[in-house]
């Protein structure tokens, strides 16, 4: 065994986890090799130091937190549970989507208020019921025109002049 | 299924119910792990606290998705470990911070050092000093997300690699990659400690 493939089975070494096998070819090399005792020393503390960590133990106090949220998040939305990666301040959580999210809403709104605004100037409706009032009333006085006029040509006899008389509303 | 497991599914399943009762007994049984692992994550108690609640509340609101193919702690661990990565880059964005730099090659010189016969449980525990319990913090501290993520989950909480794998999302093999790569880098800062260095 050289140096190279003992580092890779160190930490095996250390956890207790190779074969028979493998461990005696291992201390068989560590027997001649200083550099690899150093290394697996250094591992050994590695490990006891990481299982001789102090543990945290949560704060009374957070206990405490998440009891008064709880009665508060019965009934809210579940799909964004396990979408997983945002991190909301507490307070943050009962304020209802829309309100939390309103500046996304504010572009289409804005776009729907000048669509609005667009076709409300270029309506025929624009100018409201005189526009409409009036328009009627031209074709109305139009209409009178016309058979005014083939009353005149009637009553002058003249049966070729009925073809002279047309009208935007006549074709 | 033992005892253990059938009282904490029937806690889960009183708690699918709305039973807050229930929920509040999970939250008694898993609240320390959860609170230590995201303390060693992301290391200011404040937030740690802020994260762990967050766990449970989202824990709470997703209950009705948990469908038992994990184990719970496995779940409360995942959403820990998102909440944990997120605020580490929302903390990234705000802040530059100084990446840490590892001479490998001077680490790897050789030593005139050797402990002594670590065989003897004595001795090493004469070796633990609080000094290189700092020094292995340290060392823990400056991993990256990656993989300090698998060394507390194996290391310190003491789940399995298939376990890890599933919290993480990851295969076996990358767990085992990180965990190697997360347990050489301490090793390296330890080795550095004793013969002298400043780690």
């Amino acid at each position: 065994m050289n140096c190279g493939r003992f580092k890779k089975l160190l930490w095996s070494y250390v956890e207790g986890i190779l074969s028979v096998a493998e461990r005696q070819v291992c201390e068989a090399h560590l027997t001649h090799c200083a550099r690899c005792r150093q290394r697996l020393q250094a591992a050994q503390l590695t490990r006891a130091s990481l299982q001789a960590l102090p543990r945290y133990a949560a704060p009374e106090r957070l206990l405490k937190r998440v009891r008064a949220e709880i009665p508060a998040q019965r009934g809210q939305p579940t799909v964004a549970t396990m979408q997983g990666n945002g991190i909301r301040q507490p307070t943050e959580r009962l304020t209802p989507v829309i309100l939390r999210h309103w500046r996304w809403a504010l572009a289409p709104a804005l776009g729907a208020l000048i669509a609005l605004l667009w076709w409300w100037s270029h309506s025929p409706v624009e100018g409201g019921k005189g526009y409409a009032a009036s328009q009627a009333q031209e074709y109305a006085d139009t209409c009178v025109d016309l058979h005014q006029q083939l009353e005149m040509v009637e009553w002058a006899g003249t049966p070729t002049a009925s073809y002279l008389v047309t009208t935007d509303h006549t074709q | 299924m033992d005892t253990s497991s059938w009282a904490e599914a029937t806690l889960i399943a009183r708690a699918q119910a709305q039973d807050d009762a229930a929920f509040d007994q999970i939250v008694r049984l898993y609240v320390d792990s959860i609170y230590n692992y995201v303390r060693r994550m992301v290391g200011n108690p404040q937030d740690a606290e802020d994260i762990t609640q967050e766990v449970f509340i989202r824990a709470y609101q997703g209950l009705s998705q948990f469908d038992g193919r994990a184990s719970f702690s496995t779940w409360l661990f995942r959403i820990a470990t998102n909440l944990c990565i997120d605020h580490k880059r929302r903390q990234s964005r705000r802040v530059q911070t100084v990446p840490y730099h590892h001479d490998d090659e001077a680490d790897e010189d050789e030593g005139d050092w050797e402990f002594a016969d670590t065989a003897q449980p004595s001795a090493l525990e004469q070796l633990l000093t609080k000094e290189l319990q700092a020094v292995v913090e340290q060392a823990i501290d400056a991993l990256s997300p990656k993989l300090k993520t698998v060394l507390l989950l194996y290391d310190v909480e003491g789940l399995s690699y298939e376990q890890i794998a599933d919290t993480l999302g990851i295969p076996i093999g990358t767990v085992k990659s990180r965990l190697f790569a997360a347990r050489e880098q301490i090793r390296k800062r330890v080795e550095n400690y004793l013969r002298g260095g400043t780690e």
